[in-house]
């Protein structure tokens, strides 16, 4: 066929890079962007009036249905959803028969649902993967097109896994564009129904450092996971809510016997030490509250000492 | 019976490449007792044109149903037609000059290169030259040959071993556009200078003719990159001179029982034994484990991929392993001169192992790439 149209539905900066190297392979028809991160709109509105692409501001879930029109004017020849973070209805997906694509950021179907990084990382999982599926009236339920594989490091976080996943989106978007274009037919695999699993968006409780269940990884990648898109893992200084917003990569220390959350006191880079359920430490370098961000030396000040207990629950 | 396919490319200059590719894995198969294996070809003309090379990979998939499938192409071909091959869950290796870098893209679970290591070649070359007291180097390149990242790699080698970048020649596309004037300034101002030549084919022959005649007395230091000290090429070449060495990939001259037999094998089909008979040759020891492993992992590529990571065999140019996290193959590399065959043209003088090969690889991967970037879409040599 001759060079696909796409549009691309997005939520934000993720995207960009998958725009961008749409727009240099002039596959690019046009941007729908459900957001309401007026920055990023601005940024984004601003650069398709530059590339002159068509663009549409989508604030709210019930301004989803201008997408039907907007679609309509356009008549691109696929669409390339990339966290697009509303649901786009079956009558829409309808109309366009094997034409709408979900760039999923976590592996399917092991990791449906709308936050994949958060989960991935949680769960301390080695790989994770941009799943590129066919949109079905199903939450991530559609057939394979292909999963393209990332690794994590050590202390990997949510900010450093969704970097690493938005340069991938790039490669996958050219990919499928390219598949769309230069082959016969698109080969497409059903997910293992046996191996789904949803995850719905994480709640307090999710976030919560439960200290007496957790062990120290698990503190670790808990934290890792709620960084960047959320204010940190959720813990309790003398009753009030505070968060552990950073951490090293490892756990310190072993063979504590005093009770988990206990802080054991400064350590050398001037973080805190926490007992966790296995009895092992973590290194807390940072925190903070609603208000303001405390590390180094001004943990001491908001009474983070040696003995305290920090709490589990809110 | 079990199928296995080959994208086929071909060259101007290397008229045979497409038969040479597809005599060695035939010949290598049938001396390994496979000739049960049946061989899918298809051509991909010079692997530029996305739509020809994309539907005959499918072609080979889908028609076919071939296991796994090799092809003569570039990284960036490779990514175009690697999530086909993860939809499908088969394997592709790319059979690989080596001209770019691994580092330009990310790994994929089901591509992996079996490499000619031309740019680690070249790497090595310049880090030579630093190391036999030549400073200051002077690339001298095509049109063609420039536009892969081997240039990087000598970039690199040169500065990582403490030389630096003195002078870039460039030259045109055609014969009539080929010009190398620039060099007699160069070199005449700068006595500690040396060339490193990054040609292949045609380029490589007027090279070695040009050089000829703009340093009739004596030629200045030149270390060549690997497809610059190409044999069937350098047999064409009238001898312009002493003083021209560098790192090569592999040579008929190298003494080993594999090699042996490669060339007699290759030798007795009629054909003249060349690199990319070496790499049919070889993809066949390399088809015969993946398909093992297929059988052994159910069809599925990303687990043979893992196998295949811990690969290694005795192959004409000796030990080829794998390296891991880069899924590309590295075999040992050899310092090499052109000498005078007798008959005042050239042949090539292996003077020995090229010493800490696979440390110099993983030095020149690890270098960022600083929006450097390969806009070929045509593997190496097929112009």
């Amino acid at each position: 066929m001759e060079q696909p149209r796409i549009a691309v539905l997005c939520g934000g900066p993720f995207a960009f890079q998958s725009i961008m190297t749409l727009f240099m392979e002039k596959y690019l028809a046009a941007i729908a962007i459900g957001s309401q991160d007026m920055q990023a709109k601005g940024m984004l509105a601003a650069e398709c009036e530059r590339m002159t692409i068509p663009f549409l501001d989508v604030y709210a879930k019930e301004d989803v249905h201008l997408l039907d029109e907007w679609l309509n004017t356009i008549k691109p020849d696929y669409i390339f959803c990339i966290c697009f973070p509303y649901r786009i209805s079956a009558s829409l997906l309808n109309q366009y028969p094997q034409r709408f694509f979900n760039f999923h950021t976590g592996p399917l179907p092991a990791y449906r649902g709308p936050m994949p990084i958060f989960e991935v990382i949680r769960n301390r999982e080695q790989t994770s993967a941009i799943c590129v599926h066919l949109m079905d009236d199903g939450f991530d339920t559609g057939d394979l097109i292909f999963e393209e594989p990332v690794s994590l490091v050590l202390g990997e976080t949510f900010p450093s896994l969704t970097v690493k996943l938005a340069e991938r989106a790039a490669i996958a978007a050219m990919n499928l564009a390219q598949m769309l274009e230069f082959g016969s037919r698109l080969m497409q695999t059903k997910q293992d129904e046996t191996q789904a699993h949803f995850y719905k968006y994480p709640k307090e409780n999710d976030l919560t450092l439960h200290w007496t269940l957790l062990s120290a990884v698990e503190c670790i990648a808990l934290v890792n996971a709620c960084q960047g898109w959320s204010k940190g893992a959720i813990t309790q200084l003398h009753e009030e809510v505070l968060r552990i917003s950073s951490v090293s990569p490892q756990p310190l220390r072993a063979n504590f016997v005093e009770k988990p959350g206990t802080i054991i006191g400064k350590t050398s880079t001037g973080g805190v030490e926490i007992v966790c359920a296995d009895g092992c430490s973590i290194e807390a370098l940072s925190f903070q509250t609603d208000f303001e961000n405390y590390a180094g030396i001004a943990l001491e000040d908001i009474g983070l000492v040696a003995g305290v207990v920090l709490g589990e629950l809110i | 019976m079990q199928n296995i396919g080959i994208l086929l490319p071909r060259s101007s200059y290397y008229e045979t490449i497409g038969f040479d590719l597809y005599q060695g894995l035939k010949s290598g198969l049938q001396q390994l007792g496979r000739e049960d294996i049946r061989i899918v070809s298809e051509n991909i003309g010079f692997g530029a044109d996305r739509q020809q090379v994309y539907r005959s990979a499918e072609k080979l998939l889908l028609e076919e149903n071939v296991s796994i499938v090799f092809a003569y192409i570039g990284h960036r071909t490779a990514q175009l037609l690697r999530p086909l091959f993860m939809s499908a869950n088969r394997l592709l290796i790319v059979l690989d000059a080596g001209a770019n870098l691994p580092q330009e893209w990310p790994v994929s679970p089901n591509v992996f290169y079996h490499s000619l290591n031309n740019a680690l070649g070249t790497y090595m070359a310049s880090q030579r030259a630093v190391r036999e007291g030549f400073k200051q180097g002077a690339m001298v390149t095509g049109y063609f040959d420039g536009g892969f990242l081997h240039t990087f790699a000598y970039d690199k080698g040169l500065t990582d071993a403490g030389g630096e970048v003195a002078f870039n020649i460039a030259t045109g596309y055609t014969e009539t556009d080929f010009n190398l004037d620039a060099l007699t300034d160069h070199v005449k101002n700068h006595p500690n200078a040396f060339l490193l030549p990054i040609f292949s084919g045609d380029f490589a022959l007027w090279f070695y003719r040009d050089l000829k005649k703009l340093f009739p007395e004596k030629l200045p230091q030149i270390y060549a990159s690997p497809f610059s000290l190409e044999e069937v090429m350098l047999a064409q070449c009238a001898f312009p001179g002493q003083g021209i060495r560098g790192i090569a990939t592999w040579s008929k001259h190298l003494e080993n029982p594999e090699n042996k037999l490669f060339l007699e094998t290759i030798s007795e089909t009629g054909r003249e034994p060349n690199l990319f008979s070496l790499l049919g040759w070889e993809a066949a020891t390399l088809a015969l484990e993946a398909l093992k492993n297929m059988a052994a992992h159910k069809n599925n590529a990303r687990l043979v991929g893992e196998s295949l990571k811990q690969f290694s065999f005795q192959s004409p140019r000796g030990n080829v392993v794998f390296q891991a996290p880069m899924q590309t193959s590295i075999a040992p590399l050899y310092e090499a001169e052109i000498v005078n065959d007798g008959n005042d043209h050239c042949t090539l003088h292996i003077t020995g192992e090229a010493f800490g090969y696979m440390e110099a690889f993983d030095k020149m991967v690890s270098h960022a790439l600083e929006n450097n970037i390969s806009g070929w879409f045509n593997s190496y040599t097929c112009n």
